[in-house]
């Protein structure tokens, strides 16, 4: 049962690891740390599946219509929440005039003037405050206005107070009206309204808006590629040094010294500065620096620099087998050293080898995760989306959408490994 | 002899290691391979250990006064120790002792609960094993980290019994009285539970398996058949397996103060991490 669960959520994984980066877009990719990209998108939001349970603003853009001249957007507004922003972005520089009809039929004017680029509503400070003298009771001041969303005033019920939480929204159609100052727009000339809500999406969004499910799913296939050629590296060579470490000659002393060398080496210190040598980074911001490596390179890296202890122990067993009775024979028989390994011993390893690798694979994994929290995992995988989370504070905030499917995901993918590891244990190792 | 060939092949060991450290950092400071390399890099190695014995200094920096024309320029010089502190936050011998603390009272923990646990369960089988068997692959699975996150959500976001940060705790108490022994261990007190959790179900599994393998062997049947009672086979039961134990923990260490680390950065803890 277990080892037919752990089998299956194995092969779940890597199809996942396998297929989910096909499924994001070349383009978001290339921009993962271009902050302007991710401009239209609200920042830090949990998913839209959750905005839908919670009743919070899904993230969109709304569709407008042309008519005598003006574009007309309407918004379908049912949230126990309003939006984090809107934004209105023009499709061409010119005096535009934005107005707002709320469900009951009031007006107010938010904008009036030229837009050299686009306009956040939220920062509208003085047509905001003018809404708010209109709707709310008692009128906040400025101040408190920018402190609780301004965009509360606008969806607010009359004569409610608008900084308090609660029940004090009005649902309905609100229609956005963007017009020319003077003349009329052409047909050609579409603003876009952008809604920024409170959800977005499949995972939601880091605090930069990125989209977690973007990284989350890019980042599948270069944590497992790292971590199955990392443990395959680590495992190999610990595999030969080990061997070879128990030959009387010189190779066998070199072996020897290399293994403990490897052993005693700090492996946490000694990626990081490893990472720095070898990887290229790019800094954006005074506490931000983005590492980018190989993979390829990235996984020997690891291997090489977790092989120590596994080659000791791989040494410990050749040199155990090797007091047998029947390698005494062998040798009596004039089998080589080389020949006794690759005959005789090689055949105890092989398992011990298989079980390891099994166990170094969620070990990589999760290594990986503790580079992020250092800030030096390269590249776009699980642990520098770790890393970022710690960085951004979004552990405070306790950010679930951005923890959990990372940490699931590993422990799923390491309790697979582990139940087989544990398999061959069973058949291979015991007694 | 062999004795002085081994002190001399770990010393060798030792040398070697934290050239190679000094080399890989002078590397990654940007120094680029060349025929002057080798050179900088022993020089830089040498600059990075005395730079590393005096942060336990408690030297005071200096300030160098420019004069130009009319006005003056100061430009502190801080000593290592200072830059330490100002980077960790604390003297690197309470960042020691802090990591120490962390691990040693974890370790307590892990080894009282784990201990009692892996023999209860070895021993007596039931229950007690049924829910070791289910935990303790999961608990090997998930990483330690994401225990952190648990515990923050549980205990400080939904119950708000423990402090988050452990400095900013420590802090606060200074600011309004002197902090207590049972200051520092309330505020460590998530980032403990964080590496027990992490670590508990896998070293009960091992006593566990170690407890197994002994009922197998003739003395523990002689000591059933004697109508011993069952905490006197448990005490010494748990004394054959102390010694195979502690190599396990001893192996397991270094993975233990790496997540050590870990924790301590999520809850701001200014140890070696």
């Amino acid at each position: 049962m277990y080892r037919r669960l752990s089998t299956s959520l194995l092969l779940v994984m890597l199809a996942f690891s396998l297929l989910a980066p096909r499924l994001v877009s070349s383009q978001d990719i290339r921009n993962w740390n271009n902050s302007t990209y991710w401009a239209w998108n609200p920042k830090g939001v949990p998913p839209a599946w959750y905005g839908a349970i919670k009743g919070l603003p899904d993230t969109e853009w709304l569709r407008g219509h042309y008519s005598n001249g003006r574009f007309v957007y309407v918004y379908d507004f049912h949230y126990s929440e309003p939006p984090q922003e809107i934004v209105l972005i023009p499709n061409e520089t010119c005096n535009l005039r934005l107005t707002v009809i709320d469900p009951l039929g009031n007006r107010y004017v938010l904008w009036e003037g030229y837009i050299p680029n686009f306009v956040y509503l939220s920062r509208l400070t003085g047509p905001m405050m003018n809404v708010a003298r209109d709707k709310c009771r008692p009128v906040p001041s400025p101040g408190t206005l920018l402190i609780h969303n301004p965009l509360r005033a606008l969806f607010s019920r009359e004569g409610v107070d608008c900084t308090a939480p609660g029940n004090t929204l009005l649902q309905g159609r609100y229609t956005f009206i963007v017009e020319a100052v003077d003349g009329n727009l052409s047909p050609t000339d579409e603003p876009r309204i952008r809604v920024l809500g409170l959800s977005y999406g499949l995972m939601g969004t880091d605090v930069e808006g990125r989209d977690v499910w973007v990284g989350f799913a890019y980042g599948a296939e270069e944590t497992v590629l790292v971590a199955i050629l990392g443990a395959a590296v680590m495992v190999g060579l610990a595999l030969l040094l080990g061997m070879l470490s128990v030959l009387s000659n010189g190779v066998g002393g070199v072996a020897d010294f290399v293994s403990k060398f490897l052993t005693a080496t700090p492996v946490l210190p000694a990626s990081v500065l490893l990472i720095v040598v070898f990887g290229s980074s790019k800094t954006v911001s005074w506490n931000q620096t983005y590492f980018t490596m190989n993979p390829f390179v990235l996984a020997l890296v690891i291997g090489v620099l977790l092989m120590g202890n596994v080659s000791r122990n791989v040494r410990s067993m050749v040199e155990e087998e090797l007091r047998k009775d029947y390698i005494e024979s062998s040798r009596a028989l004039g089998g080589s050293p080389l020949w006794i390994l690759r005959k005789h011993v090689s055949k105890i390893i092989l398992p011990y080898s298989l079980h390891q690798f099994s166990l170094a694979v969620p070990g990589i994994i999760g290594f990986i995760t503790l580079l992020g929290f250092f800030n030096v995992s390269p590249g776009i995988n699980w642990g520098t989306l770790m890393g970022e989370i710690i960085l951004s504070g979004a552990r405070y905030k306790l950010a679930w959408w951005q923890i959990l499917p990372v940490g699931i995901s590993l422990g799923i993918l390491a309790f697979s490994f582990i139940g087989i590891a544990d398999e061959i244990k069973g058949r291979f190792l015991k007694g | 002899m062999g004795l002085l060939k081994r002190v001399a092949e770990a010393l060798m060991i030792t040398v070697l290691v934290i050239l190679s450290m000094g080399f890989l950092t002078a590397a990654a400071e940007g120094v680029h391979l060349s025929r002057h390399f080798l050179s900088y890099a022993l020089h830089r190695t040498g600059q990075y250990l005395r730079f590393s014995v005096d942060i336990f200094k408690n030297q005071k920096g200096w300030v160098e006064v420019i004069h130009e024309g009319n006005s003056v320029m100061y430009i502190p010089h801080p000593s290592p120790h200072q830059i330490f502190h100002m980077l960790v936050g604390t003297s690197p011998q309470m960042a020691i002792l802090n990591t120490l603390f962390l691990l040693s009272v974890t370790m307590v923990l892990v080894f009282t609960v784990g201990g009692y646990w892996g023999l209860k369960a070895g021993y007596q089988g039931g229950r007690w094993d049924g829910v070791l068997a289910v935990l303790a692959p999961m608990f090997s699975a998930i990483p330690g980290w994401f225990w952190g996150i648990f515990l923050m959500w549980a205990l400080w976001w939904k119950l708000s019994i423990v402090p988050l940060s452990y400095i900013d705790y420590v802090h606060m108490v200074e600011g309004t009285g002197k902090p207590t022994p049972f200051t520092y261990l309330y505020a460590l007190t998530t980032p403990t539970l964080t590496l027990t959790f992490a670590n508990v179900a896998v070293y009960a599994y091992n006593v566990r398996n170690l407890v197994r393998n002994e009922l197998h062997e003739e003395y523990f049947l002689a000591d059933v058949l004697k109508g011993l009672p069952d905490k006197r086979i448990m005490r010494k039961a748990l004394r054959t397996v102390l010694p195979p134990f502690l190599t396990f923990t001893s192996y397991n260490f270094l993975n233990l103060m790496m997540n050590g680390m870990a924790v301590e950065v999520m809850f701001n803890v200014p140890g070696i991490g």
